[in-house]
């Protein structure tokens, strides 16, 4: 073991010998792999800012860290309203469950209603989410949540508290006298009529505000209990559960857990499939250009590599003279490649360490790129996966780009060699 | 030590056939110096390479050190020339990344057992001293002249300790007077290690040395 170990030092000390043949040239392939390095990095940390951000925006706003549904597919998707309510409800032995493990809940009923206008006897607009909840104790966890005006008024069961960007669309104020459209337990649609004690938006994010005709966020709270009792609905019946947890511990069980009872897990962000594409948008840009520049990597690596194969053949036709076999000449060519790649890519992440920690107070977006993060300062950070994943790509594009070389080592015949040189 | 039988060796340079050897039969004992000699193009070094495993004969048998050599693969090949064959080149084939003890460390890599450290050490010592290069142990090829690149190549022949080394026109790159203390240089350590030297040139003046002499001509070998 110990004569291995003192082979491979060997080795990896002909191939660091050789590593420095070309300064230049390697300071350039360097650049790129440090270059590489960093768009990996930083596309994978601006994807994750995006993610963790919209994250902590809807858990703080106005859904859990984790949501468990009852409905099925995209109608999770709040910007899509789903009209009719599940075939089944959330089964009360999760309740249970969850309570045995010491998991913080809040049941709810989503359901999409369509807002009737009295002024001129038509529906309008798209749909809008009527989320039932308890109110007071939602209104503690949603701590992104303000009121614009007005307030929750407990003694008022058909009180409802509605975003200020649907306000604003609809021109609804506190004090006024809505009427929405639900579909009952039985399948009735049936208009029902609600008051309006508060409007609330985001404290934070306020670059999502919508200016467009259809509101980003259409929602409307109610009591849960008024809301069970409107649409027939057992005492304790919901068809979402937002988990509270914070410390990420649970988030393997609830997945379990949303799988034994069929039902759908998702995380704040995957409820708006607008901003999930957002975030996707953001890896997408990042993985083309990865690919674009570890096409550029393979592509001069396998030019260096050529380059050192040529003029370095004698000089492996005299390694293969004097004993050596493939497999040590091609394990050189690879730890030259494995050594630099770690170095540069080492190299690569200094310099995004220096990047993150200059940038440490956060970078602030504006825009449609604030959009992209929540309307919330970026902070570059190294994501340990992401760190992973790119090296792991850059030392396989390297490896790749060595394939032909090295196979190429493997044929050299010394008497040609030699011949060729005397030529 | 080596027996050469009927050996027989053409190429095909281009359209051209080239009978390098028709027929070669030799003998060579344990520590013997030999020398052959011939002009440009005789055939010295695909001889030199057959005997030294580099290359295979187009028919004939080749033994060397009691093992018939034209039966091994290419894997064997590298571990017969490991471990009994060292090789001096006429333009001398060093690392040039590598200074003089690692170039003459280089060939130990490739053995199939590896030397202790302290062993290594002290063999590759021994050597640059006895070749007249323990100033320079540290000197890359390109701060070396002709005929210490060429001792270089001699210390790394003999630091496997091998059975046979064979030079192809060791001193065709040198003056006369590097080239003679090149070849006393290789005949010191012939008598001294008692190691087997092939040798081959075109330069009458450094035959002297020879125990043995043999002339490449038209493919053939005549004593």
């Amino acid at each position: 073991m110990a004569l291995l170990r003192k082979a491979i030092r060997q080795t990896a000390n002909l191939a660091i010998k050789n590593i420095g043949r070309h300064p230049i040239k390697n300071i350039l392939v360097g650049l790129v792999i440090i270059l590489a390095g960093n768009i990996f990095l930083v596309t994978g940390s601006l994807a994750d800012n995006s993610r963790k951000n919209w994250r902590h925006f809807f858990a703080s706003t106005f859904l859990g860290d984790y949501n468990l549904t009852a409905y099925k597919g995209k109608q999770k998707d709040f910007t899509l309203p789903v009209l009719s309510l599940p075939d089944t409800f959330i089964p009360t032995q999760l309740y249970e469950e969850l309570e045995k493990q010491g998991v913080a809940y809040t049941k709810r009923i989503k359901l999409g209603a369509v807002v009737y206008n009295e002024e001129n006897g038509d529906f309008e607009g798209t749909p809008v989410t009527i989320l039932g909840v308890d109110l007071a104790e939602e209104y503690k966890r949603l701590s992104n949540l303000q009121f614009t005006a007005g307030t929750i008024n407990p003694e008022l069961a058909e009180g409802v508290l509605v975003w200020a960007e649907l306000a604003d669309y609809y021109r609804w104020t506190v004090g006024k006298e809505i009427t929405l459209f639900l579909e009952d337990i039985d399948g009735n649609t049936l208009p029902f009529d609600f008051t309006i004690t508060g409007i609330i938006s985001n404290k934070t994010g306020k670059a999502l505000d919508g200016t467009g005709s259809i509101p980003l966020f259409p929602l409307v709270f109610v009591s849960y209990e008024y809301l069970n009792l409107l649409l027939g609905l057992e005492e304790d019946a919901a068809t979402d559960l937002a988990v509270w947890d914070q410390t990420l511990q649970h988030e393997t069980e609830l997945k379990g857990l949303a799988k034994k009872h069929g039902l759908q897990f998702f995380y704040g962000e995957q409820g708006f499939e607008v901003i999930w594409g957002v975030i996707e948008f953001i890896y997408f840009i990042g993985i083309f250009i990865e690919v674009f520049i570890l096409v550029v990597l393979v592509v001069s690596t396998f030019n260096l590599n050529m380059m050192g194969f040529f003029e370095r053949k004698k000089e492996l036709g005299t390694m293969y003279a004097l004993g050596a076999k493939s497999g040590l000449i091609v394990s050189l060519f690879l730890m030259e490649m494995i050594i630099f790649t770690v170095v540069a890519f080492g190299c690569s992440v200094l310099l995004y360490l220096l990047i993150s920690l200059a940038t440490a107070r956060g970078l602030e977006l504006g825009g449609g790129l604030g959009l992209a993060f929540a309307g919330a300062k970026v902070h570059l950070q190294l994501v340990p996966s992401v760190a992973f994943v790119a090296f792991l790509a850059i030392i396989l594009a390297m490896i790749g780009s060595s394939i032909y070389p090295v196979y190429l080592t493997t044929k050299i015949n010394p008497v040609e060699v030699f011949r060729e040189a005397e030529i | 030590m080596i027996q050469l039988r009927e050996i027989k060796k053409t190429y095909v340079l281009g359209k051209t056939k080239v009978e390098a050897l028709k027929g070669i039969n030799l003998r060579v004992k344990k520590g013997e110096f030999v020398c052959v000699v011939g002009p440009s193009g005789s055939g010295k070094s695909t001889l030199l390479n057959i005997i030294g495993c580099l290359d295979q004969p187009d028919s004939g048998e080749v033994i060397v050190d009691n093992e018939k050599i034209t039966n091994l693969n290419r894997n064997q090949l590298a571990d017969f020339r490991a471990n009994k064959i060292g090789f001096i080149f006429q333009s001398f084939n060093l690392i040039p990344v590598l200074n003089v003890y690692e170039n003459i460390e280089l060939p130990l890599l490739f053995m199939r057992e590896q030397m202790p450290a302290k062993e290594k050490r002290a063999k590759i010592m021994q050597l640059i001293e006895e070749v007249g290069l323990k100033n320079e142990v540290s000197h890359k090829p390109d701060e070396l002249s002709g005929g210490q690149r060429q001792r270089v190549a001699i210390a790394r022949a003999l630091v496997t300790g091998p059975k046979i080394v064979l030079a192809d026109e060791p001193t065709a790159n040198l003056d006369s007077a590097t080239a003679q203390t090149i070849i006393s240089l290789m005949r010191r350590l012939n008598e001294e290690e008692k190691v087997t030297f092939i040798f081959s040139t075109h330069d009458l003046s450094v035959t002297k040395y020879a125990t043995n002499l043999y002339q490449l001509k038209d493919g053939r070998l005549v004593e």
